[in-house]
């Protein structure tokens, strides 16, 4: 019986050695791009989008086109965004096979895989591989995406501009002469909040937020009550303890007079229907974060009219680059075809909509030379989900959108500033546990504060104390040792 | 409520001077009961049904101030899927149910029976696995590159056919309520063991077998999690899985700022609450046509219980 099951247990042992290996010799052969490879190699590219009924077709299209290109197919794994990180983990862990995938830091964290080496460092290939598509990315993006300095994943091609501002109901802002870009806080807002409150028995509560929402304008929020200066307000070599600062507190006030008159949702503490109670004209505005077109793509087809108008300045995206990156894979069979495929993904227009768009006539109508109209439920389409796939500028605009969406994107994006920090990230490994029990601590009140269901001045030194006890100090230290260190090699 | 009816029907024949008192208040004490059952079911019916501005001014209520199909017709949009997710967990139920059954009918009777002579090293093998277990990662190695399972049907099933907890429950069953004389006579008259198994134990063994074919049946029936880690082919999405995702992509839309501040418009017209609770009837619908059928098994395993004291 014992020999039996030593047996078992050492092939046990065998398969899972086997495997594991999988994922660690990287095969690495040249290829030559000025020539078309003699062999047919099929990339397996999955992404977090809703399967379509004739996403074989499109692989059809695209394999006839790419067969003179580069001699490769693709086959799109489109897995639901419930199942993405789970099934991408366990194959990633088994050392599954597949060639490309979506990831992000929110999503199949980018940075662990990277470190764990799940992907194939592409710095050493951009000259050769993706030469034009290096041209066309945001140098800041690809420095956010470098870990242990070297790029694991490649960030879509993408505007990373931000700016917070208001989104707000048109009709009733016209009504009572708001003009809401004068307004660029919640202090301003409030008279006229009232006004609405008043005289508008359809909307009940004038203001909505949920507990996330932006507060301010001048820190760079990084973890639980920190914060990196975005301006002189702060000193800029000090990290900020977000608490302690006047301005949060001057928040938390009037967010609690909104609260106590009923200026904004009782329970918007447990909350998550925001966008559709605005839809529905129950509320008059919320902040968002802003880019141009916003408030059509989040309220196409409502019964209101809605605008928007930034609060902020426009700057770039502290965490650009990783929002929305695409990787190589340490098991993918052959790398060097599957760069060139990212290529060619960035830089060809018709392949590029392709993918996105489907099959012309079928799936869309042409208007004009860069406008088409989608047809309903033709099948196929991934519009909604461009920021995922590839380059967004080379999309074509669709009959429902602003036809200047791609050059008024751009413009915003050129207008960004770069924060002081930007390309600074908090690498929390050394002070993990702490990092969580601060978070679980925080959890417990910063909602409730921040919508004004609680007093702060009342709440902080019990809250401050929990903080304390759950390590936040360690925490603050190693983040300035972090910070120093950026600073001093900038 | 059939439970109510056996109850008041006792107390009707054995205590008819003075349970009258108590006959009333059991029955309000079950009635009551019943309603706060059942009160909630309605409520996702009708809330299912119910318009968004109804929802919105209103809040969730039996009688919405209008009624609306837009749910219905928002899931419904994408019917082909749903249909074919209906085939496929019908499928796996079916044949799931039928193979889990009868693998732990089989097993657990040959480890109930003391005349087996490696009986003490198969009920071992099979705890094991309950206490110690290779770990995900391991698991999806087997399947997907040992018994290539993964993107195909057999994948929805067979992972969970084996289960070592109703294994040894129902031992247990046959242990207790299979009496060895009946084997023995059996025997005696020239059956084989296969013989004995199925003629003569499984009949008196149903209530049982019912127990554990729920439980297998609401297990495959819920399952989400099998097509999710092992299935990339959207023609094998099970139904709560599709449900699921439909429910995923809602809930991103209302809370990731990172997908809120890309996701297009696609996403921002569905109703949500309505959905929700339309994805509930649609999860919910044909389990409870299923559930009744079994219930009388369940009332009769207790009787015969009852009866052998």
């Amino acid at each position: 019986m014992k020999k039996k099951l030593s047996c078992v247990m050492a092939i046990i042992t065998l398969m899972m050695g086997l495997g594991g290996c999988g994922g660690n010799g990287i095969s690495m052969v040249d290829e030559d791009v000025s020539t078309v490879p003699v062999d047919t190699y099929e990339i397996a590219w999955y992404l977090p989008i809703t399967s379509q009924k004739d996403t074989e077709l499109v692989e059809e299209k695209i394999n006839a086109y790419l067969k003179d290109k580069i001699n490769a197919t693709v086959k799109l794994y489109l897995l639901e965004s419930s199942q993405y990180k789970e099934k991408m983990n366990a194959m990633i862990s088994s050392g599954e096979y597949f060639d490309l995938a979506f990831c992000a830091s929110w999503m199949l964290d980018y940075r662990m895989n990277a470190e764990n080496e799940a992907f194939i460092p592409l710095d050493d290939y951009f000259d050769k591989y993706m030469p034009k598509t290096y041209e066309l990315l945001d140098k800041d993006a690809l420095s956010n995406a470098k870990v242990n300095g070297k790029i694991y994943a490649l960030p879509v091609i993408k505007e990373n501009a931000q700016q917070i501002g208001w989104i707000y109901r048109k009709d009733i802002a016209d009504k009572y002469g708001i003009n809401m870009d004068q307004i660029k806080n919640f202090e301003d807002l409030e008279p006229y909040a009232k006004i609405i409150k008043e005289n508008e028995p359809d909307i009940q509560y004038p203001v909505d937020w949920v507990g996330d929402t932006p507060t301010s304008n001048t820190i760079r929020h990084v973890t639980t009550g920190l914060g990196l200066p975005n301006d002189n307000t702060y000193p800029m070599d000090k990290v900020i303890e977000e608490y302690e600062t006047e301005s949060i507190k001057k928040s938390f006030d009037i967010a609690k007079r909104y609260y106590d008159e009923g200026l904004v949702r009782k329970d918007c503490v447990t909350a998550t229907d925001l966008n559709q109670r605005m839809k529905d004209g129950k509320t008059f505005c919320h902040l968002a974060y802003l880019k141009p077109g916003k408030v059509n793509e989040l309220y196409k087809g409502a019964k209101y009219q809605f605008a928007q108008s930034g609060i902020s300045n426009v700057y770039k995206d502290p965490e650009a680059g990783v929002l929305s990156m695409t990787a190589v894979s340490a098991t993918s069979k052959n790398p060097a075809r599957v760069m060139r495929f990212l290529e060619l993904v960035n830089t060809d227009k018709y392949l590029n909509n392709l993918i996105i768009y489907g099959i012309e006539g079928k799936h869309y109508k042409k208007v004009s030379d860069n406008v088409i109209e989608l047809i309903p439920d033709s099948g196929y389409s991934l519009s909604g989900s461009q920021w995922m796939v590839s380059n967004v500028f080379l999309n074509y605009t669709t009959t429902e959108e602003d036809p200047e969406k791609l050059t008024k994107l751009k413009e915003f994006d050129e207008s960004a500033v770069l924060l002081p920090s930007a390309g600074f990230t908090f690498n929390t490994e050394p002070v993990q546990q702490y990092v969580a029990s601060c978070a679980t601590v925080e959890a417990q009140y910063k909602k409730q504060i921040a919508v004004g269901a609680v007093s702060f001045e009342e709440k902080w030194p019990e809250f401050k104390k929990k903080l304390e006890e759950a390590g936040f100090e360690k925490v603050k230290d190693e983040l300035q040792k972090q910070y120093t260190e950026f600073l001093s090699k900038k | 409520m059939i439970r109510t009816a056996l109850c008041s029907k006792n107390q009707h024949s054995k205590k008819r001077k003075n349970g009258q008192g108590t006959e009333i208040f059991l029955n309000v004490f079950f009635m009551v009961l019943c309603i706060l059952c059942v009160l909630p079911v309605l409520l996702v019916f009708s809330i299912s049904f119910s318009s968004e501005e109804s929802i919105a001014e209103i809040g969730y209520a039996l009688i919405p101030k209008s009624w609306s199909l837009v749910a219905y017709r928002y899931i419904l949009m994408s019917y082909e899927k749903v249909v074919n997710a209906y085939l496929v967990t019908i499928f796996t139920t079916v044949v799931g149910t039928i193979i889990s059954v009868s693998v732990i009918a089989l097993y657990s009777y040959a480890i109930s029976r003391n005349s087996f002579k490696y009986k003490k090293f198969f009920t071992f093998y099979i705890f094991f696995t309950m206490m110690f277990s290779g770990g995900l990662v391991a698991w999806y190695m087997i399947c997907t590159s040992v018994l290539h399972i993964n993107n195909t049907i057999w994948g929805l099933i067979l992972p969970s056919v084996m289960s070592p907890w109703y294994v040894i429950v129902l031992r247990s069953f046959f242990v207790s309520s299979v009496p060895n004389a009946i084997i023995e006579s059996g025997k005696l008259d020239g059956a084989g063991e296969f013989r004995i198994f199925v003629q003569l134990v499984l009949p008196i063994s149903l209530p049982g077998l019912a127990t554990i074919a729920l439980f297998t049946t609401l297990g495959f029936w819920n399952d989400w999690w099998l097509p999710m880690i092992l299935n990339t082919n959207p023609k094998l999405y099970n139904l709560q899985f599709l449900l699921q995702s439909m429910m995923k992509n809602i809930e991103l839309m209302n809370q990731s700022e990172a997908y809120r501040a890309n996701a297009g418009k696609e996403l921002a017209n569905i109703p949500t609450d309505s959905m929700r609770m339309a994805l509930c009837v649609i999860a919910l619908g044909p389990i409870l046509i299923v559930y009744p059928f079994f219930q009388k098994y369940f009332i009769q395993g207790l009787t015969i219980g009852a009866i052998k004291g």
